[in-house]
């Protein structure tokens, strides 16, 4: 039997293709559409997706009714009409039976049942789904039951993205810039104004605000107007978001009898924050996707109610093709910067070595020479992909942390004036470990760097033309070639 | 005893840090940005 999982309608929509409970293929509409955060399939994810099988079933990855009713609360207007998914589904020609699973618990089980562990407690923050904002659950095997939830208005994501919007970036898209551009502002400067204006309360695991903020706030301070008034906004909301999870992460681990945590939702992404708890547990797993596309994981799992194998993250559109590792070390030799485009795409927001822009990290120059490819801010820092026995040596990682596959966690170089482009302004780096049961391919590339140069990492960092989502097939290839000419080998 | 003679010490003058052309944009585009926003008045998340 094949099962489809879907999210869509919304953002970041999504499909994930199983087969007798194996998960074959999970991709993102936008790879497909060129639209970024696309909300919505096309015909190019569905197409892709039904090489693995058409579906039997589909499970849909939140409650379009009670969502209906919330936006009704919210002052959103009545979109039943909009919500109804049969009919959504049925524009695609995906006329099929459909079971509806809930947003928070499609996230507790995208994270859950593809853990591996045998009990774990895992806390899920994220925007708005249907009403629920924040819920914490209790696996204990095949068992995943809910012990705390808090609902709209009430949401710590919402208030994110409005500091996101406040400062100028895009909500539910750009959380990620604000956290890069938190390291050069002074996070004590309007930590207590944010706090003062914003919270009711927080005493975990209850977070409350004053104000609704799902209409953003800006109106909020428009006396803080100047680049670094936006920086130290953005360091007092992270520093605060910061704050929360460590409250929330303290209370989950006195309350509960886990020593495993799985984090979920969107917020889980701030892997800032995301190091500073980890100290609290023997083991923390985050689904390499785990916001609203990952739920189209998460849907089909909490459907099956049981573990499943989790496969990684290279779950997307297949180009097929050996790995370049021979080629690719050529060029990075001769021109320190190189494309590659091979095998299966990463499922999730991150380039993990098969649609990345790839540099030799050593040396002053090379920052400059990638940002002048991606034409993004200075202030945004790039990552290092590296051979996971040697990231000891290169970096101080978050307490009981010892891999980082899928750069979920942000480690202190201590080797900081030979790599001055992977580090940020803060002197951390947003770590990719690379293990042998990772990609091969990828791997391999890292191997034979590190015999021919005796560097285990390469600065590593999405293929993609600016404002345009990550690469997804040889076309997009091509078009990055002719728009940047740097060469993409696949 | 007190001379009341005694001229205030001089405090340096903070000069203003020029601001940069950059900073300069950056400050209109925010500016519009949220004055477009303020006019929409839209919904971060559906």
């Amino acid at each position: 039997m094949n099962i489809w999982g879907i999210s869509a309608n919304s953002h970041d929509a999504a499909i994930s293709v199983w087969h007798d409970k194996e998960l074959q293929f999970a991709g993102h509409s936008e790879r497909y559409s060129g639209i970024k955060n696309d909300g919505d399939l096309c015909e190019g994810i569905i197409a892709d997706a039904k090489k693995y099988g058409e579906p039997d079933l589909i499970v849909w990855y939140e409650k379009p009714w009670l969502k209906t009713v919330r936006q009704l609360y919210a002052g959103q207007g009545l979109r039943a009409k909009e919500n109804n998914i049969k009919q959504y589904l049925s524009n695609y020609n995906l006329d099929k039976p459909v079971v509806f699973g809930k947003h928070h618990e499609s996230h507790a089980a995208a994270g859950y049942y593809t853990s591996g562990y045998k009990d774990a407690t895992v806390i899920v923050i994220d925007s708005i789904g249907e009403f629920e904002c924040l819920t914490v659950w209790e696996g204990q095997g095949n068992n995943l039951k809910k012990v705390y939830s808090q609902s709209y208005p009430n949401s710590i994501g919402i208030w994110f993205s409005a500091m996101t919007q406040r400062i100028g970036l895009k909500p539910n898209e750009e959380e990620y810039i604000l956290m890069g551009m938190a390291a050069y502002g002074d996070p004590n400067k309007y930590k207590a104004d944010i706090y003062n204006d914003f919270f009711k309360t927080i005493d975990a695991p209850v977070v409350k605000f004053k104000r609704n903020l799902h209409r953003g706030c800006p109106d909020w301070r428009p006396d803080l107007i100047t680049l670094q008034d936006t920086y130290d906004l953005a360091a007092a909301t992270q520093q605060i978001y910061t704050e929360i999870l460590q409250k929330l992460s303290t209370w989950a681990r006195s309350k509960l009898t886990s020593k495993n945590l799985i984090l979920m939702g969107g917020c889980a992404l701030n892997c800032v924050a995301n190091s500073e708890i980890t100290g609290d547990w023997e083991n923390v797993w985050i689904m390499p996707n785990p916001g609203d596309a990952g739920s189209s994981v998460g849907a089909v799992a909490a459907y099956f109610g049981e573990q499943v194998t989790w496969p990684g993250a290279y779950l997307g559109t297949n180009m097929g093709r050996k790995y370049p590792v021979e080629q690719t070390i050529d060029v990075l030799k001769t021109n320190k910067i190189v494309g590659v485009a091979s095998g299966r795409a990463e499922f999730g927001p991150r380039a993990l070595g098969h649609r990345s822009l790839l540099a030799d990290p050593r040396g002053p120059e090379i920052k400059d020479t990638v940002n002048a490819i991606k034409r993004r801010q200075q202030f945004r820092p790039f990552a290092p992909a590296i051979l996971e026995e040697h990231v000891h040596d290169y970096f101080d990682m978050p307490k009981n942390i010892d891999t980082s596959p899928y750069m979920q966690f942000v480690a202190r170089c201590t080797r900081p004036d030979e790599f001055p482009a992977i580090i940020h302004k803060d002197g951390t780096s947003r770590v990719q470990t690379v293990g042998k049961n990772d990609s091969p391919g990828f791997r391999k590339l890292l191997e034979n760097w590190y015999s021919e140069t005796g560097c285990p990492m390469l600065l590593n960092t999405s293929l993609n033309i600016k404002g345009m989502p990550m690469v997804n097939n040889l076309k997009d290839a091509k078009d990055f070639y002719k728009k940047y000419n740097v060469p993409v080998l696949s | 005893m007190e001379n009341n003679n005694q001229q205030p010490v001089q405090q340096p003058v903070q000069e203003e840090k020029q601001k940069t052309q950059e900073e300069l944009d950056y400050e209109e585009q925010l500016k519009k940005r949220l004055e477009e926003l303020r006019k929409r008045d839209p919904f971060i998340y559906k």
